[in-house]
């Protein structure tokens, strides 16, 4: 491996020349329409610009950089065809260096790659830069490279990661480092929720979340609304959760709001937003710290403290840590967690990666005037003739063969075609000539993925047994509800649509002991990367229910800290106490 | 139990039991085999419950089923003949000569109504299984007519939306009595008495879960001995079906370059999922 680095490092060393410029897009002064997409980072290196206009080309963006000396320079874009084929690419854009527009069509390579834009003539100074979107439809750019030397950079993901900290003078570790009691990454309704119980004790908090706004699903960005009960934590998830409009209703900015308010008001929680966490480091057992980066300058920080909650969803921060998680479906034997009634649907007789899928929710309004909606032959290969003018939460993907870390920008894409093409079929019908898309996001919904393990793993037999734990934190009432892909049972169902199986439960309770990893010492876990099996996610992953995690980890976290003691010796040692924490949760006088 | 509807069931049960007795046992003789009964709403009766061949030779449970259905207010009792496949999944009824189903009381159903009904009885997913009866009414919007049925514009949406109009209470008596503990009974009957020709006719019907039911019967080496069956079988193209065989089929099949063969000639009119777990086994020129 040693070796493998020498000959990159060498290899970085013979491309860069003192004089190359590499301009990271999410980085630019003014982004104009387009908008920063963190999802993929770590697939496919970075953050990058995204022309998401619903088939209306968006503003340009600016930024302005400097060269060191004269001469001609090569100019390379990092960008990708996201749908490949006999057709035009639909994220077609241009770049212009101060009044000149490369001829070159950017965006209809297909891969993320290194597409040369043109050459041209530079001064030593100051220069402008902008991004010219063709299409409003999902133009991406990752970076600009600017050299007088005509080598593209490299494209493999390792070498490219260590060039890009190169030629940004990055370094190789975060040189600042900040201190806290309990380091929450993920700013969902599970990681506010943790920050606010370990807050309210006392706890110095840092809430590391990786968007502009909190909630995560429910926040205006992907607009789930929250399901569930309160249990033990009214109080405090009433800070955080939704109504329950319509998913995909805009009334989810003002939720936004509320929920940006009440976090703000805790003085002690520090909150990092547009940090993403990339990386998590363990010795024996330990996590020493996570270190961030920012989404758009890609500043980087390192935070340490004795105590860490993975509320990433993707379980991120296990992941990296070196903690045991699982994916997929279990053997309906592994927990005999059978349900005749749908069989395989429910729980496979032989495990596989089929997890519930990721959503995209979309809508669209009936305008004033007509207007035309551009053809979308990338589109209907997925969409087919399926025609549709709202999506709801049915609006999901899952495959065996692609995975929702690994392949989300993948499903991400899939689903934008299955939701461009079938407003194109619906705006087709006599009577739709005002049909307008009103907004699309462009974020995943995601429901499952990784699954991080706990010294109990919770499983369908929890909820249909109503199996009462002496650590029982969180209590839930709600239906299990598992989803399968509509196209299982019958071919012709279009592949972006699924269907829910209800299993109908009285009470159930999920233990303390769900929450934190069995085998690194000091990690939480709140959300849907809580410690259960598929099935066993299938009643608590909603979002008051994952809230209600989250505030048990943030109390637990104060005692921990109180008695420097790990999560599991907690249960172990000072259950009762614990116990009594969280059922006065709803009484406590707090005066943030 | 309201006193009313109490002094209700027992007197249908003086009123009409002995006539339904009769009416029951001779029906009983122009049937194969009775295999149990399934009781009525509240046990009120115990409709017997036979396995017959049909016409095309096809094995099928059925039952004349007689239950009240009751509201706060008001019962009534329906007569419908309910068909059930081998393994417990309702398929579809027939209504009785003089017993036509009604709604608000006394209306007829119509066209629509009965097809509505099949459809509902139809979704063993239906919203219907996971409420109470308690639960069918939305609170908020209590407006009773004082009539059997009649209930409108109370009931919650999904609820509206998943029953006949006008007929909330029998839709859903009989969605929980067709799809209800008579599933188990059946399922248990069939593998209890499972032959060869229950076996084909599962095998190969056009039910992606009675596919599978026959499926999950099979050895690990009869996937073995009867490959080119399971071939035929893929290549009708069910994605669940062709899934669960992927993942079940033992190493020793890949073993013979003749059924690796038999793979690579349907791969074409795979899933992608069936793809993903055989792609492993698979080498392609």
């Amino acid at each position: 491996m040693k070796t493998a680095y020498l000959l990159i490092a060498l290899l970085i060393a013979s491309i860069i020349q003192a004089q190359d410029i590499l301009i990271e897009a999410e980085s630019f002064d003014e982004k104009g329409g387009w908008v920063v997409d963190p999802q993929f980072v770590e697939q496919m290196g970075s953050s990058y610009l995204l022309a998401h206009g619903l088939g209306m080309p968006v503003r340009n963006a600016h930024t302005t950089f400097r060269t060191n000396k004269k001469g001609i320079y090569h100019i390379w874009v990092r960008t990708k065809n996201w749908a490949p084929g006999e057709w035009e690419a639909p994220g077609r854009f241009q770049i212009q260096i101060n009044d000149h527009v490369f001829k070159e069509i950017l965006g209809t390579k297909e891969g993320w790659n290194w597409q040369h834009a043109g050459e041209l003539k530079l001064s030593k100074g100051a220069h402008n830069l902008m991004l010219k979107d063709l299409t409003g439809f999902e133009g991406r750019c990752d970076a600009i490279f600017l050299s007088l030397k005509n080598t593209p950079p490299p494209s493999q993901h390792i070498e490219l990661t260590k060039w890009r900290d190169t030629v940004l003078q990055l370094p190789e570790d975060p040189d600042q480092e900040m201190y806290f009691d309990l380091i929450v990454t993920g700013g969902g309704i599970a990681g506010c929720a943790t920050a606010i119980a370990a807050a309210e004790q006392g706890l110095n908090v840092a809430l590391i979340h990786d968007r502009p706004v909190l909630g995560g699903n429910a926040s205006g960005e992907i607009r789930v609304h929250t399901l569930g009960i309160y249990g033990h934590f009214e109080r405090i998830l009433r800070m955080l959760d939704t109504e329950h409009y319509p998913n995909g209703d805009p009334k989810a900015k003002d939720e936004d709001v509320k929920r940006m308010a009440n976090i703000r008001k805790y003085d002690n929680i520090h909150l990092f937003l547009n940090w993403r966490a990339y990386n998590a480091f363990t010795k024996k057992d330990i996590v020493q710290y996570v270190d961030a980066r920012h989404t758009s300058t890609g500043e980087k920080l390192r935070f340490m403290g004795p105590y860490f909650a993975d509320c990433t969803g993707d379980g991120w921060i296990g992941y990296w840590a070196g903690a045991e998680y699982s994916y997929g479906r279990e053997s309906v034997n592994k927990y005999d967690e059978s349900w005749d009634q749908h069989g395989e649907l429910w729980s496979p007789e032989k495990p596989d990666q089929f997890v519930m899928g990721s959503s995209i929710l979309w809508r669209s309004y009936v305008a004033n005037d007509p207007s035309v909606f551009p053809d979308v032959p990338w589109a209907l290969d997925v969409a087919k003739d399926y025609a549709e003018a709202n999506g709801e939460w049915q609006w999901e993907f899952s495959r065996n063969d692609k995975h929702q870390i690994e392949d989300a920008e993948f499903i991400r894409d899939h689903m934008l075609k299955a939701i461009y093409g079938s407003f194109y079929n619906e705006k087709q019908k006599p009577g739709n000539e005002n049909l307008a898309l009103e907004w699309v996001s462009y974020l995943l919904g995601k429901r499952e993925s990784r699954r991080l393990v706990g010294d109990h793993i919770y499983t369908f037999n929890d909820m249909r047994n109503n199996v009462k734990f002496p650590d029982s934190v969180v209590v839930e009432k709600r239906e299990v509800d598992v989803h399968y892909q509509q196209n299982l049972l019958d071919p012709d169902k279009p592949d972006f649509l699924s269907e829910a199986l209800f299993f109908k439960v009285d009470t159930y309770y999920i233990p303390y002991r769900s929450l934190y990893s069995k085998n690194v010492n000091n990690l939480f876990m709140a959300g849907r990367c809580f410690s259960c099996s598929h099935v066993g996610l299938g009643g608590p992953r909603v979002m008051r229910t994952t809230g209600q995690m989250g505030a048990a980890v943030g109390y637990a976290a104060s005692l921990c800290k109180k008695y420097n003691i790990s999560p599991r010796e907690l249960y172990m040692d000072h259950l009762e106490e614990y116990m009594k924490l969280i059922l006065s949760s709803n009484d406590l006088k707090i005066n943030p | 139990m309201p006193g009313k509807y109490f002094m209700f069931i027992i007197s249908i049960i003086f009123l009409s039991g002995f006539i339904d007795q009769y009416s029951q046992n001779r029906h009983a003789e122009e049937y194969s085999t009775e295999i149990g009964v399934i009781p009525a709403k509240d046990s009120a009766f115990f409709n017997p419950v036979f396995l017959n061949i049909t016409n095309d030779d096809q094995y099928v449970y059925e039952s004349i089923l007689k239950t009240p259905v009751c509201d706060d207010t008001l019962c009534q009792i329906i007569r419908i003949k309910i068909f059930w496949d081998l393994i417990g999944d309702f398929t579809h009824f027939d209504t009785l000569a003089g017993y036509p189903l009604t709604k608000n009381d006394h209306l007829p159903f119509t066209s629509e109504d009965y097809l509505k009904l099949q459809a509902t009885l139809k979704d063993g997913n239906s919203i219907l299984g996971r409420r109470s009866e308690s639960e069918l009414l939305d609170n908020n919007r209590n407006r009773y007519s004082q009539k059997l049925d009649a209930v409108t514009g109370a009931t919650d949406l999904q609820i509206k939306n998943a029953v006949v109009d006008g007929a909330l209470y029998s839709t859903y008596t009989l969605w929980h009595l067709v799809n209800g503990d008579i599933k188990n009974m059946l399922t248990n009957w069939t593998i209890k008495n499972y032959n060869p020709k229950m076996e084909q006719q599962l095998l190969f019907s056009d039910n992606t879960k009675t596919i599978l039911f026959a499926l999950k019967q099979f050895e690990d080496q009869d996937y073995e001995d009867r490959f080119q069956e399971v071939i035929e079988l893929m290549k009708k193209g069910y994605p669940l079906v062709n899934f669960y065989i992927a993942k079940k089929l033992p190493t020793g099949v890949f073993g013979s370059e003749e059924n690796i063969k038999s793979l690579n000639q349907i791969w074409q009119m795979l899933d992608p999922n069936t793809k993903s777990v055989l792609g492993v086994y698979m080498s392609f020129e």
